[in-house]
């Protein structure tokens, strides 16, 4: 695994060139190295709890936690830029009324999964803009974490 | 002593291999649930003195519907479900001064799911249920102090119920001396309790309790459970017949711990919905395990019966998937037997309505396994997602209506039909107007079945996924419109700039439109028409659902809709780990009960271990949905005398659209018409209505309104604790006029009850 030199990265990350927050989307391409990790604390814990709140609301009655723990999510997701998984949600969940919640809303529902998924909160709240979602990379935990078994 | 344990099922006669489990233990277990540390105020109050006594006592009170006006004797406020009180004291007036009288904490009983119950208020008492244990409770109507609380021992049929949850609420019946509490537990088991104590009627089953597993001619056999767990979505990490001998592990909570049930071989079966009373018959059903992407081909169906409300007695079933004989049961081109391959559920999962002085009870139909691929049930399938009338004395048919034809929409009927007397073109009728997931309002003559405004056999696409053979028509009510956007049509996408209306038309394209009942494109886009995804409008999740549905006004013939409207995909695929040929993307393999991983089985990112997100395509650009805002969802209300759209109003406001996205550089974006379903109820001159779990405009606090229920008009709105997340109710109690609502999920529900100061 590469988490460790990815930490590394992350925090320089913080000073990513503007130009690159304007660059086209690239999905499912990898973000580029100026991203910080999901591992170093980009989401608060006031975020999530409301994100928690939404989530029991919203999401629950159709999907298991599993859904958004387990190994589909993990391969799906990992090491994609956060701003993908934000997109993804937006434009279809709700499942039977996409694109109903606020941006506030669907970023605390985000800070819930990356909580859901261990990964550490911090003092910042998830910023809500796409530059900055773009910069931030998801970044699961290493492979044997038993959190990612069901 | 108002609390009692009793566990019929457990014993050494029918389990002789395990022994005796002592009365002591399973009453222990309630000593720990509800010992003084957790329970606080709430234990005390069971042995507090009697509540005031009720108004009543065997007086005679007058019975309109089967609830006496003011009161709230049935989940939909009285058997015809109108949601009616004729109550004046809250109004357009005094709305916004209504305070906060009392907050019920049911989370110190236990965790919920979402806390769905609609609770009663009959006779001076208010009764409703709670967590995920569904105890039953009665409060003090003035007070929100707990009278006495109920609660059933269920072990390994709990630990795998399907429907782990408060439930939607519970029945009420009286013969003006007598007062009966029915609740339905998640293990499957009818209680009837005395409504002033909580006593099991020692004359009702055995000791106040009748096991609904029995009864319905499946084998019953020892249960055990090799994880933990609940019952998952589908139906992975089933129970099994336990094996002989076989020990339970209280610690690890594995193993066979005495239970008995029906055989999980055949499927599973739970209850999410009170009974309904009709003339001294208990009217219930069942629901099964989800359809969404089950493993197994099979499931049990749905029956509905009828029990003495005095004794317990069955007195008659209905099959709502007809056996071989049985009318209906052409309608299944590879039969119906319990057990077989492609054979299950039709369950009837919502509230009922009835008329009682008809004799006839209306059972909202769910549809057939599984939710989006019907290849293993060719034919109509009756009663899938139907509406049926029986005979509440006997349990025969009197008349049905299929919404439906071989649904593969997941358009189960969601929600008990409302009643109502009006007068069409100058003649007087009795009418059900069903409220239901596909948007449409099914407006029928409720002694005969027969349309009241013609409802027309429309042709329809057919299906592209092989082995699936839809109908080739669906019936398309001429009038009243619907409510919820009918599937997509080139009119519908947004077209602000001709940049905006290529793109929305690009982005429609992708996926197979239609003006309604589209059916679901093979994922793999191997289909005829090359299509990888089909539009789904309304969605799985209505168009009405449990959480909405409607109120109707019995002196005016009005009809207020609570629903949600909006735009999905959806698309089929083979679960390598179903006995399924295709389901939604799913990828069940590794879950317990699964099929093992056929040869070659590579795991697919994109759905292993994923839901309903597998591959669903977007239906918005930059944020900004495809669809034209219009006045769809939220409330809509009816003259059912004519059949008319009267009017239209969000739910808690509409929502605020803008985007970054560069296509909508300088287009002034109109507000989305809102989201969630609203919860109404009417009484003389209001609607008022929560917004649901998921409902009114961003970010705003949650709120409760009242508006004109002439014109629609907002004329109230307080603050709440928070959003409701089930259908209110209201009542007259020593003078005052409550309105009563549950709130809340986890650890963190209760009710709430507002009045004036």
């Amino acid at each position: 695994m590469t988490a460790a030199p990815f930490r590394l990265v992350a925090t320089l990350g913080l000073l990513a060139l503007p130009g690159a927050a304007r660059a086209q989307r690239a999905s499912p391409a990898p973000a580029p190295d100026s991203s910080r990790s999901t591992r170093t604390g980009v989401y608060n814990p006031a975020q999530a709890a409301r994100g928690g709140d939404i989530y029991a609301l919203s999401c629950a009655s159709c999907h298991q936690p599993v859904t958004h723990t387990g190994p589909g999510f993990v391969a799906k997701w990992d090491r994609r830029p956060l701003l993908d998984l934000f997109e993804f949600i937006r434009a279809t969940m709700p499942k039977n009324e996409p694109g109903t919640l606020s941006r506030r809303e669907y970023i605390q529902v985000l800070a819930y999964l990356l909580k859901m998924n261990g990964m550490p909160a911090g003092p910042q709240e998830l910023p809500a803009d796409s530059a900055a979602l773009r910069k931030i990379r998801i970044e699961f935990a290493a492979t044997g974490d038993p959190s990612l078994k069901r | 002593m108002a609390h009692h344990v009793t566990n019929p099922h457990r014993n050494a006669r029918r389990f002789p291999a395990l022994g005796v489990i002592p009365a002591f233990q399973i009453l222990c277990a309630i000593c720990v649930i509800c010992g003084p540390v957790i329970c606080g105020p709430e234990l005390s109050a069971q042995t507090s003195p009697a509540p005031p006594a009720p108004r009543g006592g065997g007086q005679e009170q007058p019975v309109v519907r089967g609830n006496v006006p003011g009161e709230w004797r049935v989940w939909g406020a009285d058997l015809w479900s109108t949601r009616y009180s004729p109550l004046d004291q809250i109004n357009a007036r005094n709305f916004d001064s209504l305070k906060i009288a009392w907050r019920w904490n049911a989370g110190a009983f236990g965790s919920d799911e979402y806390y769905r119950t609609t609770p009663l208020y009959a006779n001076g008492r208010l009764f409703t249920v709670a967590t995920t244990r569904r105890v039953a409770l009665a409060l003090d109507p003035a007070t929100g102090e707990t009278l006495w609380m109920w609660r059933l021992d269920e072990g390994i049929r709990w630990q795998k119920a399907p429907r782990q949850f408060a439930g939607r609420g519970l029945a009420y019946w009286t013969d003006g001396r007598a007062e009966r509490v029915l609740v339905i537990t998640p293990g499957y088991h009818l209680a009837s309790l005395d409504a002033k104590t909580g006593i099991p009627d020692p004359g009702f089953g055995k000791n106040g309790v009748v096991d609904l597993m029995e009864g319905l001619g499946l084998p019953m056999v020892p249960l055990a459970a090799d994880d933990s767990g609940p019952l998952i979505i589908s139906d992975g990490a089933p129970a099994r017949q336990a094996r002989p001998g076989e020990a339970w592990d209280p610690v690890k909570k594995l193993g066979a711990d005495g239970t008995i049930g029906i055989d999980p071989a055949l499927g599973q079966i739970a209850n999410s919905s009170p009974a309904i009373v009709v003339n001294d018959v208990i009217v219930l059903g069942n629901s099964s395990i989800h359809g969404y992407y089950p493993i197994r081909a099979h499931n049990l169906p749905g029956f509905i019966r009828g029990f003495d409300v005095r004794t317990g007695k069955q007195l008659w079933k209905f099959n709502l998937v007809p056996q071989p004989g049985e009318f209906g049961a052409e309608t299944w081109l590879n039969g119906t037997r319990v057990g077989t391959e492609g054979v299950g559920k039709n369950d009837a999962w919502a509230l009922y309505s009835a008329d009682p002085e008809l004799g006839l009870v209306y059972i909202p139909v769910g549809m057939p396994l599984l939710d989006e691929y019907g290849g293993l049930r060719p034919g109509n399938n009756l009663f899938g997602t139907s509406l049926v009338a029986l005979d509440v004395k006997t349990g025969q048919r009197k008349w049905h209506y299929q919404f439906v034809h071989h649904d593969i929409w997941d358009y189960d009927t969601p929600m008990a039909p409302n009643l109502l007397d009006v007068s069409v073109n100058g003649r007087p009728r009795k009418i059900v107007a069903q409220t239901t997931k596909q948007g449409w309002t099914y407006v029928l003559d409720r002694r005969t079945g027969e349309a009241i405004w013609p409802i027309v056999e429309t042709p329809v696409l057919l299906s592209e996924v092989p082995g699936e053979q839809t109908s080739p028509t669906q019936p398309i009510p001429s009038k009243p419109a619907p409510f919820a956007q009918q599937g997509l049509l080139e009119s519908d996408l947004i077209d602000y700039t001709p940049a905006i209306k290529d793109s929305a038309l690009k982005l429609a394209r992708r996926c197979r439109m239609g003006p309604y009942f589209i059916p679901a494109s093979l994922a793999d886009g191997t289909g005829k028409s090359g299509y990888r995804c089909s539009w789904y409008a309304p969605g799985a999740g209505g168009g009405v659902n449990i959480d909405g549905g409607a109120a109707a006004d019995p002196e005016t013939g009005m009809l207020y809709v609570g629903s949600i409207s909006g735009l999905s995909t959806i698309q089929v695929q083979k679960d390598p780990c179903s006995e399924f040929r295709y389901s939604s993307p799913h990828d069940s393999c590794g879950l317990i009960g699964a099929l093992p991983a056929p040869a070659g089985y590579q795991p697919q990112p994109a759905t292993r271990g994923s839901g309903f997100e597998g591959r669903a395509s977007f239906a918005t650009i930059g944020g900004v949905s495809i669809l034209k805002p219009k006045p769809l969802g939220g409330i809509t209300a009816y003259d059912l005398n004519s059949g008319d759209k009267i009017w239209w109003t969000s739910n808690g406001g509409t929502i605020p659209v803008t985007s970054d996205a560069p296509i909508f550089a300088g287009v002034q974006l109109p507000p989305a018409p809102g989201r969630g379903m609203a919860q109404v109820i009417t009484t003389k001159t209001l609607v008022i209505y929560g917004t649901g779990r998921s409902g009114g405009a961003p970010d705003a606090d949650p709120m409760l309104y009242a508006v004109d229920k002439a014109t629609g008009k907002q004329v109230g709105a307080v603050a709440i604790p928070s959003r409701t997340t089930a259908v209110p109710i209201t009542f007259m109690h020593q003078g005052k006029q409550y309105v009563v609502f549950a709130t809340g999920v986890g650890a963190n529900t209760s009710l709430v009850a507002l009045r004036l100061p």
